[in-house]
């Protein structure tokens, strides 16, 4: 890891000169997004609704951006479980053809209030590593925010929309990516934490990029090409670029590549090998496959390492092979070196989503299920010690006609 | 006029469970490693599968004359022939007219970018490839006589759909499956995409042959009618061309499900492939006589159902680039 610290900084210190990237006109913020503190898509969630400081119209960007404000109090000491006791998630519906931001809510476990930072309209594209701003967009507006959504600055209004991440935060917190529209084609631009100093690649990369997935810096930013509707998307394969010296490998067999932080600097990500689809660790930067996790027969919908990186839990799609129906979910936990599995419990559901705690000791799941009338919002709140786990699904009450689910959930640090 | 000809046609015995409620589709899916010589489908050589028979008097068996109402065509432009009321269906031809329907569909698929080689299957385990037309992208599998030569230049159009599944075919796939999320395979479909809405959007077929339904106590005709509409209403939304299909089993009792899906037909003038026809002056009528479920279709039924398959696609992509 130091030998690709020094090959960034010199790189960046090299790109700084060789006018490789260009650099954007600084956007002006136009529109505030409006932070209310009402549900209006889906039901109103039983935990109890709490107004959000307001907000004044964002400055012009760049601005600096103070502290959010302290809302709600900060838990002092040790918490009961995970370290912290607020997850944040943005919610999607699909209704025919369409998706839609139906908000982004913060759920403080300790005081059961659930808390709407952004409306519907609004999609959480990525949570800083730190836990203290948003990337969110409405259509193809970004915006940078507050955790609480304060400070709303807009970042572009050419985001690339469309049902993957195409905004993110780099894992070591130093730069914003994001696939913007620049008309006849897509490009990359980046930014610094604050948003600000952008740059585009606008040239350099062998394609054009479609969506983000979790990268570790401007070494090692992973993306796919395409359009959706075509395979190159809906198939397998990833690009794995490094910004700076503007070098991108394919990986055609792999494809939700988590590039979380392990031990010994493993990835995770599904391989495809002719017609099956398997869990592996892979190593850095090469992706040779170091292991195969296995699942049985489930879909791995989610996956991710522990903070401290020596355990993936693995949250797999029952399915039967002959009719391909889905029969909830199973968690699985990977330890040890020789990766030993442990199944913690079942879930029900589809579009899985999972999240460790900032402690390791904890695990926040979310699924989409389905009934006779349309589709709710499952919580589930794990120990991952043990088989222990408490269901907030009936109090959380989320539920739509249309198709809704979870497009993105972080335990906040 | 065309009839299904007397040809030998050499394919390869895929003798295929379709046990509905099965767990496990490679103990019931197993191809055999030998190929064999199909018989010559004599039988059905007798049948006129492109002319309207003339007779209009007789209705389906079990349903009395009040129970049929046909559903009178409100909205599109009616074929230059107008086919028989869908009270009487087992006389519809094996291989349909085009209509003016399809080609207007066919059309506004195009427009939307859907692939002009590509048709997609929609059904469970009588659908999957290796019971259904999979073996026409497989040269060799396969040989046309020559009064079925004109079939070539189609399976060569249309290379690559033959031998596969897609999101729409799974074993115990029905109407109500392929229309919810929770069929859908995750590692290719969206979020809250149901198998068919996933199969439009990454093959952007332009036809795609709809064969469902299996049959349990508690699903009623009118649900399964209901169900299909939503698939029709998808697939005429995204400009592909629904090619209905009825089924040689009557495990129903009444035939009410060829029925239903003959009514979709009529009103919604779309081509719909008799199989059931193709299948009566086949031994057994097309059904399996060892295992005699009433479900399961014979091996001589898979050929003359892939062979009719892909006469009715001939017949409509002929009549699509006239």
């Amino acid at each position: 890891m130091n030998r690709f610290l020094s090959l960034f900084i010199l790189t960046v210190l090299l790109t700084a000169c060789t006018g490789n990237t260009a650099v954007l006109n600084q956007s002006t913020a136009t529109e505030v997004p409006v932070i209310v503190t009402q549900t209006t898509v889906i039901d109103v969630p039983t935990f109890t609704p709490t107004e959000l400081p307001s907000e004044a119209a964002p400055t012009a960007f760049p601005t600096p951006r103070n502290t959010p404000t302290a809302w709600p109090t900060p838990t002092s000491g040790p918490t009961p479980f995970g370290g912290s006791e607020q997850i944040i998630f943005g919610l999607s519906t699909r209704k025919a053809e369409n998706y839609q931001g139906a908000g982004v809510y913060l759920l403080n476990f300790l005081s059961e209030q659930l808390t709407q930072v952004f409306e519907t309209g609004y999609r959480l594209q990525s949570v800083s590593p730190d836990g203290r701003w948003l990337l969110v967009n409405k259509d193809n507006q970004l915006y940078l925010s507050g955790l609480l959504g304060d400070g709303v600055v807009l970042l572009t209004d050419k985001l690339v929309v469309n049902p993957g991440i195409t905004a993110i935060w780099t894992e070591n917190g130093e730069n914003i990516i994001w696939v913007e529209n620049g008309g006849a084609e897509n490009y990359l631009v980046i930014a610094d934490a604050m948003g600000e100093d952008l740059q585009a690649t606008q040239a350099g990369l062998p394609h054009q990029p479609l969506m983000l997935f979790p990268s570790e810096n401007l070494e090692q930013v992973v993306w796919k090409a395409g359009i959706c509707g075509d395979a190159t998307f809906c198939g397998s394969g990833i690009w794995v670029s490094s910004l700076n010296q503007q070098i991108s490998q394919h990986f055609d067999t792999i494809s939700f590549p988590n590039f979380g932080s392990s031990e010994n600097g493993y990835a995770l990500a599904l391989v495809q090998e002719q017609d099956q689809i398997s869990l592996q660790v892979l190593s850095q930067p090469a992706l040779e496959s170091v292991n195969t996790l296995d699942i049985g027969d489930d879909y791995p919908t989610a996956f991710s390492f522990s903070g401290s990186g020596s355990r993936v839990a693995v949250l797999g799609q029952v399915r039967s092979d002959y009719s391909g129906k889905t029969f909830g979910n199973r968690l699985v936990l990977f330890s040890g070196a020789d990766w030993k599995s442990q199944e913690l419990s079942t879930i029900e559901g589809l579009n899985g989503v999972l999240a460790w705690s900032p402690d390791d000791q904890h695990l926040a799941l979310m699924t989409t299920n389905v009934d006779e009338v349309g589709y709710r919002i499952e919580l589930v709140r794990q120990n991952a010690a043990s088989t222990a786990n408490q269901v907030y699904t009936e109090n959380l009450a989320i539920k739509n006609e249309s198709f809704i689910f979870v497009s993105a959930l972080k335990w906040v640090p | 006029m065309k009839k299904i000809p007397t040809i030998w046609v050499v394919f390869l015995i895929l003798i295929t469970g379709c046990t509905p409620f099965a767990q496990n589709p490679q103990e019931s899916i197993k191809p055999t490693a030998t190929f064999s010589l199909a018989t010559e489908p004599s039988e059905v050589d007798n049948i006129d599968i492109k002319n309207t028979p003339q007779t209009t008097e007789q209705f389906v068996e079990g349903m009395s004359q009040s129970e049929i109402q046909p559903t009178p065509q409100e909205t599109h432009i009616p074929t230059t022939e107008p086919r028989l009321p869908p009270e009487d269906w087992k006389q519809w031809p094996v291989v349909p007219e085009p209509t003016s329907r399809v080609y207007e569909i066919y059309q506004h698929g195009l427009e939307l970018g859907n692939n002009p080689n590509h048709f997609s299957k929609i059904g469970d385990c009588h659908s999957v490839k290796a019971a259904f037309m999979g073996l026409f992208d497989k040269p060799g599998w396969y040989k046309l006589k020559e009064d079925s030569a004109y079939l070539q230049p189609t399976i060569d159009w249309f290379s690559g759909s033959y031998d596969r599944d897609g999101q729409g075919v799974k074993g115990g796939y029905n109407a109500a499956a392929v229309l919810s999320p929770l069929w859908a395979d995750p590692s290719v479909c969206l979020p809250g995409e149901n198998p068919v809405q996933c199969e439009v959007r990454i093959y952007q077929p332009t036809f795609a042959f709809i064969s469902l339904e299996v049959w349990w106590d508690g699903r009623t005709p009118e649900r399964y009618e209901a169900y299909m509409r939503d698939i029709l209403d998808y697939l005429i939304e995204h400009g592909v061309v629904p090619i209905l299909a009825t089924k040689a089993d009557n495990v129903e009792g009444d035939h009410s499900l060829n029925y239903t899906t003959a009514k979709l037909a009529y009103e919604y003038d779309l081509p719909l492939w008799n199989f059931w026809l193709a299948a009566q002056s086949l031994p057994n009528h097309g059904m399996d006589a060892e295992r005699n479920d009433g479900f399961h279709i014979s091996y001589e039924a898979w050929t003359t159902r892939s062979y009719t398959a892909l006469m009715t696609l001939e017949n409509l992509w002929q009549s699509v680039n006239e």
